[in-house]
């Protein structure tokens, strides 16, 4: 259940940031290296807790969905 | 940059262009960078597709000038390259999304041609949202597929004039031969689009398929050039010979300067554009074995020569 709840916050940490514009050009700032981190990070500045490995996994799916989706 | 199902629900999947134009040769690699970095692949606006209507109203569109259908692998990108080096020109090459909206009711079949019609206009006014001050015309360039759709595309965006083009029907089946793939594949689109069934499909070689499923996009395009609609251009026209008789009948002129950085584009291979133009037509001919020529013959020329005649009697000079 740990994971489902990561999973979660991650996506309740997506709404916020699709809400703040600097939030997100702060995301954008990072390298894609370092990405995850400052996700984790800045999530847990607004109670929303997830690691890194769930961040990458949800990185992999989207992008799986969006090879399949042009290629 | 997609329009997907969620469920039951059809979704529109958002991507932040910021200022960049439509100047590669096909939509999808000028919005794939759009999620290249992971904060825009991991976090982009989904909405439901019925709101998109109140969002395309939010912004100022500019309302397509002109159509471009064509049977594939016959000048099109060539024609849609030429057009998008000018900054006023806004130009969709095969645009995804576009291709989403039309086959929404391949898994719905309940959806209805008024909210496809609905639909489209909805998506083509987000798609060319004015994002810079000198844009003032649209050009799209369809899927080669989506001419099997051009009485609902019609209906959605009434009096915008299109041209078909097409090619010599040897060329096109030899191209496509050496890399068949796309809507002339069997299996990627439905059978019932083009009037047959899945038995029907099942027993015919793929080249066959091929053959005549661009025979079946050239029929779609003649019957409306036939009533009156349209224009047809042969891929030998392009560009210089059919230059002034397609801006005259799009209603737009370009600067001199423009003009000769169209045809400066012209000298590049339009898929590749680092790469240099090379004629091929003579090379495609020759490279056509027995069995294409004889596909091509049965299911082909008869439709090309349809085409020929009325684009002569009724074309541009």
């Amino acid at each position: 259940m740990e994971g489902l709840d990561e999973r979660e916050n991650l996506e309740r940490f997506g709404d916020l940031v699709l809400a703040d514009p600097k939030l997100h050009d702060q995301l954008r700032a990072a390298t894609p290296e370092d990405f995850a981190a400052l996700a984790v990070r800045l999530g847990a500045e607004r109670a929303c807790y997830f690691s890194a490995p769930v961040v990458v996994d949800a990185l992999l799916e989207q992008r799986r969905a969006w090879l399949e989706r042009w290629f | 940059m997609r329009v997907y199902w969620r469920e039951a629900r059809p979704m529109v999947d958002w991507g932040h262009l910021g200022a960049r134009r439509f100047i590669d040769p096909f939509f999808v690699q000028t919005i794939d960078p759009c999620v290249r970095h992971p904060a825009d692949l991991l976090f982009r606006h989904q909405t439901p597709l019925e709101t998109l209507g109140e969002i395309a109203a939010t912004q100022p569109s500019v309302q397509p000038t002109g159509f471009i259908f064509h049977m594939s692998r016959c000048g099109s990108t060539l024609l849609s390259q030429m057009l998008a080096v000018a900054p006023e020109n806004i130009v969709l090459s095969e645009a995804g999304p576009i291709d989403d909206v039309l086959r929404l009711n391949f898994r719905n079949p309940e959806i209805t041609d008024e909210e496809q019609v609905r639909w489209l206009q909805w998506l083509v006014g987000v798609l060319v949202w004015r994002r810079h001050p000198a844009e003032k015309n649209v050009f799209i360039k369809f899927d080669c597929w989506h001419t099997m759709f051009l009485p609902l595309l019609q209906r959605a965006f009434p009096g915008v004039p299109w041209i078909f083009l097409y090619r010599e029907p040897i060329e096109v089946m030899a191209s496509a031969e050496q890399r068949l793939g796309g809507p002339v594949l069997p299996g990627v689109l439905p059978p019932a689009l083009f009037g047959w069934d899945a038995g029907m499909v099942g027993r015919m070689q793929s080249i066959e398929y091929c053959a005549r499923v661009l025979a079946k996009l050239c029929e779609a395009a003649l019957a409306p050039a036939q009533a009156g609609h349209g224009k047809l251009v042969n891929y030998r026209q392009l560009p210089a010979a059919i230059w002034p008789e397609l801006l005259k009948y799009w209603n737009v002129e370009f600067s001199p300067d423009e003009t000769a950085q169209m045809f400066g584009a012209a000298q590049l291979n339009a898929k590749n554009p680092a790469q240099p133009f090379t004629a091929d037509s003579q090379a495609k001919r020759d490279s056509a074995s027995p069995e294409l020529r004889a596909l091509t013959r049965q299911w082909l020329d008869e439709v090309y020569q349809q085409l020929e005649s009325q684009r002569l009697s009724h074309g541009f000079a």
